[in-house]
């Protein structure tokens, strides 16, 4: 019995050394990355480009949200590649070749835990630049052109306010930065790079006070929600104090697309083992490339067959990529986005293994 | 003299020749060429067509070599930025700028490289597309009519819109009514705008007619086929039933005019050859035949049938004989070649400038900016100009297309797509432009930074 | 100020501040330094990390843009091609090519310096033997230890046959058998007219092989001068007797303090480390020496103006 507690005890302290191991790690790696530059430019690329989209828009055929949407969310996934290949490759196949992966793997941690905690902190990366590139595109969607029918007004109806806001917001940000940077010598990047992605969640939350005509809460009726698109009536008497006309269904097919990112987050995190970051990211965006194509190409292939073997180990991005599915009001089930959750996992985990077994036999000198 | 410039290029060369060795033993580049691969070899055959030979060669000519070129036009773009940046940053510079050699010749060194690989890449991307296409037509069994052709396309004899925008300035000139606050060159450059996107409003039971003359005569040893094409929307873009009775002649023997009835203009797209021998029989002359017109009348009901619009300077074309279409395709190539060219210059000055992050950054914004302005431009109308909201994204996409007009003016894969052969000064154009003009202007400016720039690190 | 064009290199109140983002000062690295190497010496930068030294090297070499005062190398200013021509410069880190050959590492240097190709493949092959690495010339240099790296630094900075060699650091990663055979070369170098200037953290590789030596500390020049006028003790004087017992030693010690009405101290002179080393490795066969024949056989500075680089 002493003896059963004992190893117990042991294995409990061996796991809380490996979880502050892992939590070290990845914490290191979350503020490496994001002092690069690379990862603040990848972040505010994304973010312009999502919310240039209604600035650009010029016809009207009640899609413009839609596409606002869509350009949103490609954003996310293409930036979100780079993004994790890049913070990848440089966590990993740049500490490899500086010796810096040698130094902690001379301490007592296990190959399997660094590796583990480098994509953690890939991963963790990922998630911020998600959360800044999520809030952009639903500011992006409110303040493309709605159709709206009321008393005194019929046609189409951007929100200029709020898109301004963003842009200021984001120019608030750098600003800050260049403040820190200049008066107190804080890393640009890492300022820059929470700086934006906060902006963009302050506006989204700060959007709600007002409505689409840049009038002020609280009203009442019909003014109180003008072209939020959630299709639900009001009552004529009810006082609403903040209401933000987001389309809050892009949620679940965001957290899809970080699912996506999470995947190609593991498979960099392995392929840096062995590659460097463009080779890395040529092989992420080829398979991207084939996960797209999964249905065209996979679709009616034997299990026993090349194209049959590509279809079970690529990730099938189809299963990540559903936009559509939310385009005329529809919604996506968060049942289905728990079991991609649960695909995702088993993908990270296929390509987490095989890399860990890939570092195992890799010279660190 | 002479041997300073024979050092020079061979400073050059060697500038040259690393960058190639670099690249073909990174991981970075081979990745990329399997990707490419991929791209040729599978997409022709992921892309679902429509089954129609047409369809299967406008996914060829279009999805995969459009496709193709996109990846090179990226990697090139971001191959540019780290070739000065990387070499800076990792401290290799230093080695190569303590020797006597002149920025200008580590600039031109290293584009000449990217030049050298390009080349070599789209070639390949040209040989394996075309193999696929030849592959396809054997097994699939194409007939001659839908085999890919290359043909001159000549338009209709008219002033060009410069002329008539000069034209039209001295007359708003003349009764006082040119616009206030703009300059004449903005005047000028509107009107010239308008006038090349002018339509013809044909109404039911009218007629149009367009004079060619083409820049070398047809049928003149042989029999050749001439071909009419005309496209044209109806006045509010339906895809009503319309008909209509299209004739070509000889200029000046409107007897032997030859009129083709159409009733199906599903495809808003008029297109029938005649043989130059329905013109020349019977006659003696063996010089060949260079005037053409082409007339159009619009039979349909006016009470139930809409007015046809086509923009008479581009939609109208006279297409004849014009090489093989293997020699279109190098030609398409070499534009496409020119293109990276100009990004590669591009590249290279802002890798002088920046670090390699910021430059990627500046390159990618925008070649994005580039193409999205220009898309803009060609789709924004009067009307969306009215709207206060829409001007700043009016006003950048057209200051972005102004600059970048001139390199992006060849559209060589739509030329293929069309038949239509790609010109010598289309050529020219895109050579003189992309590959001189201003890649020596990108290059006056990097070299001037690189002169500048501090190519050590602190202490 | 006039700069005498005769000295190799010169600088005048040379200052350099390294500047941040925003343009404000953040390192003064060299105050007004003073400096001026002759032709055909071999001149010693020392001071400790930080005090300014590679700044120094890097501003003579054109790499780094001085903030004040003149610079004159070769006679000339730093970004000059011609002077460029006639300099060889080995940095503190190699920073090679890695997927490069030592064999087209050395080409690729040569055809920098407008070499034909045969010109830049003879030059190659000497260059190559001298270093002892023929026999792995067809490795990429990423693959390589940092000593073997180290030699195929030095060797392109010999590729031009230079006037000037600037050698940063020069025996850093190496063995003690490669320690002596640079200095070796440098004193060689040094013999057949070539400038030498090298800085150094190891202060016996400078005592063995150059002639004057400048010590700078925070970006000022400390001492200046001829190594055995700065380290000579002017009150002293030291006798060397071999095969003296330790019985007559004393008496002979105390007949000179008798003597000198001073204190005599009396030592047994040990034989450096490195020596003993050399000794040890010599006896196993393993020592060796740079091929040094293209550069004995090399022809006195100034009589290869136009030679092998075609801008000289």
């Amino acid at each position: 019995m002493v003896a059963f507690m004992t190893a117990q005890l042991t294995k409990t302290a061996g796991l809380r050394r490996t979880l502050r191991q892992l939590a070290a790690i990845a914490g290191t790696t979350v503020t490496e990355s994001i002092q690069q530059p690379v990862a603040f430019l990848i972040l505010l690329s994304a973010v312009l480009m999502t919310l240039l989209v209604p600035v650009f828009q010029f016809h009207r055929f009640s899609e413009d949200g839609r596409l606002a949407r869509d350009s949103g969310l490609s954003c996310m996934l293409v930036f979100g590649l780079a993004l994790a290949a890049g913070t990848a490759g440089r966590s990993v196949a740049e500490e490899i070749a500086r010796g810096t992966a040698a130094a902690v793997i001379g301490k007592p941690v296990a190959r399997a835990t660094f590796l583990l905690a480098k994509w953690l902190g890939v991963l963790g990366v990922v998630a911020l630049f998600w959360c800044g590139v999520t809030a952009a595109t639903l500011v992006s969607e409110r303040c493309s052109a709605h159709f709206l029918t009321r008393g005194d007004f019929t046609g189409y109806a951007a929100d200029p306010v709020t898109l301004l806001l963003a842009f200021a917001g984001t120019g608030i940000a750098l600003a800050t930065a260049a403040v820190r940077h200049y008066m107190w010598r804080r890393r640009f990047g890492v300022s820059a790079f929470l700086g934006v992605m906060a902006s963009q969640v302050l506006v989204a939350a700060v959007s709600g006070f007002y409505n689409r005509f840049g009038q002020l809460y609280p009203l009442v009726g019909e003014a109180a929600c003008e072209g939020c698109g959630g299709g639900h009536a009001h009552g004529a008497a009810r006082l609403v104090f903040y209401h933000p006309e987001l389309n809050l269904r892009v949620l679940p097919v965001a957290l899809l697309v970080l699912f996506a990112l999470a995947v190609f987050s593991a498979l960099a995190t392995a392929l840096a083992t062995r590659l460097q970051t463009g080779a890395a990211l040529a092989v992420c965006a080829t398979a991207l490339l084939f996960g797209l194509a999964g249905d065209s190409l996979w679709a009616v292939a034997p299990l026993l067959s090349v194209r049959g073997l590509a279809a079970g180990l690529l990730p099938d991005v189809q299963h990540f990529w559903l936009c559509d599915a939310i385009a005329r009001g529809g919604q996506v089930a968060w049942r289905y986005v728990a079991e991609a959750g649960v695909y995702a996992l088993t993908c990270c985990a296929l390509f987490l293994t095989v890399g860990c077994a890939v570092f195992r036999e890799r010279d660190l000198g | 003299m002479c041997g300073g410039v024979t050092a020079s290029l061979r400073r050059t060369g060697g500038v040259a020749g690393l960058a190639v060795r670099a690249a073909l033993r990174t991981k970075t580049v081979a990745a990329l060429l399997v990707l490419l691969a991929v791209c040729v070899a599978v997409l022709p055959g992921v892309v679902k067509g429509d089954g129609t030979p047409e369809g299967e060669l406008q996914i060829l000519l279009t999805y995969t070599l459009g496709f193709a070129f996109g990846i090179l036009c990226l990697s090139t773009l971001w191959a540019a930025c780290a070739l000065f940046a990387a070499e800076i940053d990792n401290a290799r510079m230093q080695l190569s700028a303590v020797k006597p050699v002149r920025a200008a010749e580590f600039w031109l060194g290293k584009w000449l490289a990217l030049l050298c690989l390009n080349a070599l890449v789209l070639a390949a991307v040209y040989a394996g597309v075309y193999g696929q296409m030849a592959w396809r037509m054997r097994r699939n069994g194409w007939a001659e009519a839908d085999r890919p052709v290359s043909r001159h396309a000549a338009h209709p004899v008219l002033p060009t819109p410069k002329e008539e925008a000069r034209e039209a300035y001295e007359v708003l000139r003349r009764q006082d009514a040119l616009p206030k606050g703009m300059s004449k060159a903005a005047v000028l450059k509107t009107l010239e705008a308008k006038a090349d996107e002018k339509y013809d409003v044909i109404n039911p039971g009218e007629e149009v007619r367009w004079r060619f003359r083409l820049k070398r005569p047809v049928g003149v040893k042989k029999a050749e086929p001439v071909t009419v094409w005309i496209r044209f929307d109806t006045e509010f873009s339906t895809r009503e039933h319309v008909t209509g009775v299209c004739s070509l002649s000889v200029a000046g023997q409107p007897e032997r005019a030859v009129k083709v009835d159409l009733d199906d203009f599903t495809q808003n797209e008029i297109e029938f050859a005649v043989d130059t021998r329905a013109f020349t029989e019977g006659t003696t002359g063996t010089g060949g035949l260079r005037d053409f017109e082409v007339a159009f009348r619009h039979t349909g009901n006016a009470k139930r049938v809409s007015a046809l619009m086509l923009r008479f300077r581009k939609d109208v074309e006279l297409l004849t004989p014009g090489g093989t279409f293997g020699a279109n395709l190098a030609r398409a190539a070499c534009v496409q070649w020119s293109v990276l060219a100009l990004l590669a210059g591009f590249g290279l000055t802002l890798s002088a400038c920046f670090s390699l992050p910021v430059a990627a950054f500046v390159a990618t914004l925008l070649l994005a900016l580039t193409l999205v302005g220009n898309s803009v431009v060609q789709a924004v109308s009067e009307d969306d100009e009215k709207e206060w909201g829409n001007r700043v994204g009016i006003w950048i996409s057209r200051g972005v297309s102004a600059a970048t007009r001139p390199a992006m003016r060849a559209e060589p894969l739509t030329a293929l797509t069309r038949g239509e052969r790609l010109e010598v000064d289309v050529l020219g154009r895109a050579a003189l432009w992309n590959v001189v003009w201003l890649p020596a202007l990108f290059a006056i400016a990097g070299c001037w930074v690189l002169r500048r720039r501090e190519l050590a690190d602190t202490d | 100020m006039a700069m005498d064009t005769k000295n190799v290199i010169e600088t005048r109140g040379l200052k350099k501040t390294f500047l941040d983002f925003w343009r404000r000062p953040t390192v003064e690295a060299v105050k007004s330094l003073d400096l001026t190497v002759r032709q055909g010496e071999v001149f010693g930068l020392l001071g400790p990390n930080g005090s300014g030294k590679s700044t120094t090297i890097k501003m003579l070499l054109g790499l780094l843009h001085p903030t004040g005062g003149e610079l004159r190398v070769l006679g000339a200013r730093p970004d000059d091609m011609r002077a460029k021509a006639r300099i060889g410069y080995l940095p503190e880190v190699s920073h090679l090519h890695p997927f490069l050959t030592p064999r087209e590492t050395l080409r690729y240097y040569a055809s920098l310096f407008g070499m034909t190709r045969v010109e830049a493949a003879k030059r190659t092959e000497e260059l190559l033997a001298m270093v002892d690495l023929a026999q792995a010339s067809d490795r990429a240099v990423g693959r390589f230890s940092k000593g073997m790296a180290r030699r195929v630094g030095l060797a392109q900075a010999l590729v031009n046959a230079p006037e000037l060699l600037v050698l940063d650091e020069p025996t850093s990663g190496l063995d003690p058998i490669g320690c002596r055979e640079v200095k070796d070369l440098v004193r060689i170098l040094a013999k057949t007219g070539v400038t030498v200037l090298m800085t150094s953290h190891l202060l016996a590789d400078v005592e063995d092989v150059c002639d004057r030596v400048a010590i700078l500390d925070g970006g000022v020049l400390r001492a200046e001068g001829k190594i055995a006028e700065l380290l000579r003790q002017p009150d002293a004087v030291r006798f060397l007797i071999e095969g003296l017992d330790d019985e007559a030693a004393e008496s002979l010690r105390l007949e000179l303090e008798a003597r000198a009405g001073r204190r005599v101290r009396q030592d047994y002179p040990a034989m450096s480390l490195e020596t003993f080393f050399l000794q040890v490795v010599a006896k196993e066969g393993r020592a060796r020496d740079f091929a040094l024949a293209p550069f004995l056989a090399r022809p006195a500075a100034g009589q290869r103006e136009g030679g092998t680089c075609a801008e000289a």
